[in-house]
């Protein structure tokens, strides 16, 4: 029977040609998984060493140019914007800190530019929904709410974290805690099976740091990429009974869900993107994914954390935490005043019934030119 | 609440959960068009074992859910049971129109209490009556198995139902039976185009596990080569 003439209605579990194949799903991709995982821990590691073959003078460039936290902030939103990853990102911040680049202040910024850049995959995935008006008018609401939230949350955080430097104290503390507790030791084995790959692989490049820090980083963002898509194939597909009003009838529940559904996936872009359809379509409301939307936030945080386990810095582990108290911080502040970024949001996405043009421009501004234009001018 | 937890934990995902609430609106379908053709045409009362107002009621809910589960399904797994998904969202709109007509032959019961009579036609009328109850438990196995030759079976045979249907609406507009009165008459066309439409929507389901999405709706093109087709 050839594909012209094959039936629609295939009954549901029975074809067993895609994900519903159990050697596929119980064998090769927690197989997979773990070899991606390995990966990722081998390019942090990878990448710390690495960065430690730079020199002096080429931290002391990155350090000075990063020093200015506004620089900082907006290296991080189109650093991101480009990637389309804040796990990437900050990742990729934490292997710096740990090979002494850039200090904890200077990476603070960054991270919190991470959380901004991301936003960007969820808002080109309410662009799907252009050509149709009302649709696209909630898709685009679902979208940025989260970047509303986000750069609300850098307004307010941003300069308190710049005058009383509260988020480094906060998280270096929680790293002591975390130390003491014996966590080190725990994670310890670990680095056992990728130091010495670490270090062969920096013999084969003849000890180059820019080719070494090349690699790492292509092998982060394909151990990401893996984990990523296998997680989605293992964990989304099976919770998408979730995306219904009971989950989403309480604050509580739709938050949780986000953060654990993140943590699992390891992209907020992902989970994040999953409910803008939804949202477009009508089945979920603006209220109800708002908490969703900063659970996710929280749940993207757990990369960057294990990241900064495998580098055993002292400095990079409290950076990965200073992500997470960021966002818990913004969880803490706006999501009792849900109202005022939802109205924002709900006031954005009604311009775009006035010209499709604003988003786009709003999306290029934001994620492109602002960023571009400032880090060009404070650098 | 523990018993939504349980719901969500379940192994069936949204797409399979369509497809069973399909099934049971098909088998709702069913037993409304036993009861309702029973009392317009056996019964001197127009009482139904159930109000069927809230079972349509409830086969528009099921609708709805469907849409919302299979457009959820393919916005969270991705797009590879597709047609299948697209394939359910046609048809749930398939049977909730058959719902209407049963619902329509109810109020056809209630505008006409006494037995319905067929006249001349009567024959026709019971054999016609007959292949649309048998189209309805074959659809429902058609659909549950899902089965492409019982499927198939019903698309065969559509052909000569609608022609009969059609032809017996003309002979009572034309009066060819003088001893039908004006409100049997009446009952009696719009009961033919009504089990005419019935047909249709089981010919159309029967479609979806025969064809591919683009003819959902469509014959089967396998019997092109036995009558022409009437696209």
């Amino acid at each position: 029977m050839g594909p012209q003439t094959k039936p629609t209605l295939i009954k549901p579990g029975k074809d067993l040609q895609g994900t519903d194949n159990p050697w596929v799903n119980y064998l090769l991709k927690p197989l997979g998984l773990l070899a991606a995982l390995y990966i990722f821990i081998l390019s942090i590691t990878l990448l710390g060493d690495s960065f430690k073959l730079f020199g002096k003078d080429f931290a002391e460039t990155l350090l000075k140019t990063t020093s200015n936290p506004v620089v900082g902030l907006f290296i991080g939103i189109l650093s991101t914007s480009v990637i389309q990853s804040s796990s990437t990102t900050t990742s990729i911040v934490v292997g710096m800190v740990a090979g002494g680049m850039i200090s904890i202040e200077g990476a603070i910024p960054i991270v919190m530019g991470a959380n901004i850049g991301t936003t960007i995959t969820n808002t080109l995935v309410s662009m799907a929904h252009i050509t149709r008006s009302a649709e696209f008018e909630r898709a685009y609401a679902g979208a940025i709410v989260h970047d509303v939230f986000n750069i609300l949350t850098v307004i307010v955080i941003f300069p308190l974290q710049l005058y009383t430097n509260f988020l480094s104290d906060i998280a270096l503390w929680l790293e002591k805690i975390f130390e003491n507790a014996g966590g080190f030791h725990f994670i310890s084995p670990i680095k056992v099976i990728t130091k010495p790959v670490s270090e062969m692989i920096i013999g084969l490049l003849q000890n180059s740091s820019w080719i070494c820090a090349i690699v790492a980083i292509i092998l982060l963002f394909m151990a990401l990429k893996f984990i990523v898509d296998i997680m989605k194939t293992l964990v989304v597909t099976k919770v998408e009974g979730f995306f219904n009003k009971f989950i989403f009838k309480t604050t509580f529940r739709s938050l949780i869900l986000g953060i654990i559904l993140t943590a699992l996936v390891q992209s907020s872009s992902i989970t994040t993107s999953l409910v803008v359809p939804l949202v477009g379509a009508g089945i979920l409301t603006l209220r109800q994914i708002f908490p969703y939307t900063l659970g996710a936030n929280v749940g993207t945080t757990i990369t960057a954390i294990m990241a900064s386990l495998v580098t055993q810095d002292v400095s990079a582990v409290a950076v990965a935490f200073s992500h997470l108290l960021f966002n818990i911080c913004g969880i803490a502040i706006f999501l009792p005043l849900k109202k005022f970024p939802i109205a924002i949001a709900k006031k954005l996405s009604s311009l775009t019934l006035k010209s499709r043009l604003i988003p786009v421009i709003t999306l290029v501004l934001i994620f492109f030119l602002i960023p571009l234009a400032l880090i060009y001018i404070l650098r | 609440m523990f018993e939504n937890f349980i719901k969500l934990f379940s192994k069936q995902n949204l797409l399979d959960q369509s497809y069973e609430t399909t099934v049971t609106m098909l088998k709702s379908d069913l037993e409304m068009f036993r009861a309702t053709m029973d009392v317009l045409r056996n019964e001197e009362t127009a009482e139904l074992p159930f109000d069927i107002y809230q079972k349509d009621k409830e086969i528009n809910r099921f609708e709805r859910e469907v849409r919302k589960n299979v457009l959820t399904h393919l916005a969270v797994s991705g797009v590879h049971n597709v047609a299948a998904g697209l394939a359910l969202v046609s048809i749930v709109i398939d049977v909730e129109r058959i719902g209407d007509y049963c619902k329509n032959i109810a109020e056809l019961a209630v505008a006409h209490p006494e037995k319905l009579k067929g006249g001349i036609y009567e024959t026709d009328l019971k054999e016609i009556e007959t292949k649309v109850l048998e189209r309805f438990d074959k659809i429902i196995t058609a659909v549950e198995e899902p089965n492409i030759e019982v499927a198939r079976e019903i698309m065969a045979d559509y052909r000569g139902l609608t022609r009969k249907s059609d032809g017996i609406l003309t002979d009572i507009i034309a009066e060819k039976d003088k001893s039908l009165t004006v409100h049997d008459a009446v009952v009696l066309a719009l009961y033919f185009r009504y089990l005419k439409r019935i047909a249709s929507h089981l010919m159309n389901i029967a479609s979806s596990v025969v064809n591919p999405f683009p003819r959902i709706g469509f014959r089967d093109k396998s019997l092109d080569k036995k009558e022409p087709s009437d696209e």
